[in-house]
């Protein structure tokens, strides 16, 4: 256990290394999130006066779209690198020491988390300078960081074990398209009861993302409602059991094969 | 199954298939603690599959395996912890610089940090990297990765050390120094070594032991020297200064039945007959009217029996004929 947490500790490390030397990996998501957050505010905030949002600041609102954008990118980077190190044939050297197998897995998929929250924590503190609210000051804050985490978690397992079955980062990239429906087909923009296409209510009644949208929009919405942010949390850890485990079982499958 | 430990390596019944493709035949070879183990053979021949297979990087397809005590696919990790492995492809972090990668490696191998300093000063030294430490991977010469890479395999003093043509893209001066130390390893250390390579003359002068292989199966195990006695003959090799010559060249050695094969613009015999078949060579060039050049008379080399086994129909050590 000792060894398995100071190898976990050391790739995550040296993963974080190699994360700031290619920030070019990084920086555009970042600026994807921010640019989410600046247009939406600016080009969409009019709609707020809609009784739907029920006097909630659009920014509050659209908010944690930037923010699960940037995780599921800076999740996805996780992936990235990854396939990085399998192309360089790093990834090889690693799997010929005596390094826990779930250790090489791991440790990206951390180190794509702590990006993630450096992230997060940039894209709010923009958002308040745009005005948003923290109606439960730091606990709105923390609950956030904790979805965040917990949602960027899951979409790294999809990443990893993305790139794991591909090997090839063409194809890994490809399977973070999946970021679109997930973003888009959910109430968004606007509330859910306010979208109006049938098809997209009940695909957005589908997506988790929906439910993570609405827990964090309940933590910055002065009604905040436990069982909404637990359905969040639910919606959260699911995805999460079902793509580590996924990521897990792809991984102890390629990595006694050829890679 | 029990087996006895004495194998630095023991390989039983090994087959690999990719798909339809059989690139290990039922593969069976032992090498002892100790040797200078060489595997060899042409392109594609699966010197490479045996070797990610012995370094746990692949399952094989059926048979069995053993590295030291420890059983291919039962003791992976432990396996792991006790070899060093250099692979055809370089792998090294192009992101981190040389004293990291090697530091890195290191602590993944059980070193405590000021273990692990001083190790990686003593490989920086060895292998001529201590200058370019602090630079990034991704500013090395193709040389220098190759010998980060050499390091890497060191880091943990290993037993038992595989290497999938180590020099290949090093030039002549740093082949050399990693033939002395490789002597070195395998001399003082007493590790084993069992490695690959494109360079016959590199078998010859490190091996204890060669292992020929074709098309998966090995067909020719022996000492370099003995497999040079047993091809018995000497060599002739001349050049010729344009291939123009070469069709009146390998139509007279197929119809003279001499043993010979064209690499390019350069000619390679084997006598039967020293004496005779030199004499009737010279006779026929001289009256074909074909100047050569660098014409030479001498023992075979590892190089002749490689293309004695692996150009032979049914394996094993013949005189073949190749052209390209
Ligand atoms: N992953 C793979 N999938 C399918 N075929 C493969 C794979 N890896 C190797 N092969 C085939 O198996 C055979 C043996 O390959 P291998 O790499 O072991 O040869 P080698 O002896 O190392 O050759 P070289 O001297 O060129 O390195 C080759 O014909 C190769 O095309
Ligand atoms: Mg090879």
């Amino acid at each position: 256990m000792r060894k398995f947490l100071s190898d976990l500790w050391l790739l995550t490390v040296r993963a974080l290394r190699v994360t700031i030397r290619v920030p070019f990996a990084i920086i555009p998501n970042l600026l994807i999130s921010l640019f989410f957050l600046l247009v939406y505010q600016g080009g969409l905030s009019g709609i707020a006066a809609l009784p739907v949002f029920g006097k909630l600041p659009y920014i509050n609102f659209i908010l944690p779209v930037a923010v699960v954008s940037g995780a599921v990118g800076g999740a996805g980077g996780a992936g990235q690198s990854l396939i990085r190190d399998i192309d360089s044939g790093y990834f090889m050297k690693l799997r010929l020491s005596p390094v826990s197998r779930t250790a090489l897995v791991l440790a990206p998929m951390i180190a794509g988390m702590a990006q993630l929250l450096v992230q997060t924590a940039l894209i709010i503190a923009v958002a308040y300078a745009m005005g948003l609210t923290l109606p439960h000051g730091a606990l709105s804050l923390v609950g956030l960081l904790v979805l965040t985490a917990g949602w960027g978690l899951a979409f790294a397992g999809y990443a990893v074990a993305m790139a794991l079955r591909s090997k090839n980062s063409q194809a890994a990239q490809a399977a973070t398209f999946v970021f679109f429906p997930l973003l888009f087909l959910s109430d968004t923009f606007v509330p859910i009861r306010a979208i109006r296409a049938h098809w997209m209510r009940i695909a957005a009644q589908f997506n988790p993302t929906t439910y993570v949208f609405n827990a964090m929009r309940s933590l910055l919405s002065p009604h905040f409602s436990t069982t909404v942010y637990w359905h969040g949390v639910l919606a959260v850890l699911l995805s999460v059991a079902f793509t580590l485990s996924w990521a897990s079982w792809t991984a102890s499958r390629s990595l006694r094969k050829e890679l | 199954m029990s087996e006895t430990p004495h194998f630095a390596i023991n390989v039983r019944h090994l087959t690999k298939q990719y798909g339809d493709f059989l690139a290990l035949n039922n593969l069976d070879l032992t090498v002892a603690y100790g040797e200078f183990f060489g595997f060899l053979g042409p392109n594609g021949a699966g010197k490479t599959t045996l070797i990610k297979i012995l370094t746990t990087l692949m399952a094989p397809s059926t048979g069995e395996a053993w590295v030291g005590e420890y059983r291919i696919g039962d003791d992976d990790e432990a396996i792991r912890s006790h070899i060093g492995v250099a692979l055809q492809d370089v792998g090294v972090d192009p992101l981190l610089t040389g004293r990291e990668n090697l530091l890195l490696q290191c602590r993944l191998f059980g070193l405590s940090p000021r273990q692990s300093q001083a190790r990686v000063d003593e490989l920086l030294d060895q292998f001529g990297l201590t200058t370019a430490q602090h630079q990034r991977l991704r500013t090395y010469s193709g040389g220098m990765r190759r010998r980060l890479d050499l390091a890497l395999a060191l880091v943990h003093k290993p037993l038992i050390l595989f290497l999938d043509e180590p020099t290949t893209g090093l030039d002549p001066t740093n082949r050399f120094m990693l033939w002395d130390l490789l002597r070195q390893l395998n001399h003082d250390a007493g590790i084993t070594i069992f490695l690959t390579t494109q360079y016959l003359e590199e078998a010859d002068v490190l091996c204890n032991r060669v292992a020929f292989m074709r098309q998966g199966q090995i067909v020719a195990e022996d000492t370099p020297s003995h497999l040079k006695q047993q091809l018995g003959h000497d060599v002739v090799t001349f050049s010729v200064p344009s291939p123009d010559h070469i069709p009146r060249i390998e139509q007279w050695l197929q119809k003279s039945n001499m043993l010979g094969s064209v690499t390019g613009q350069r000619v390679r015999m084997t006598t039967r007959d020293t004496l005779a078949d030199v004499a009737q060579t010279t006779m026929w060039l001289q009256s074909a009217n074909i100047s050569v050049e660098d014409f030479h008379v001498s023992s075979p080399s590892l190089d002749d029996v490689f293309l004695a086994v692996t150009n032979s129909p049914e394996g094993g050590i013949r005189h073949a004929q190749i052209s390209e």
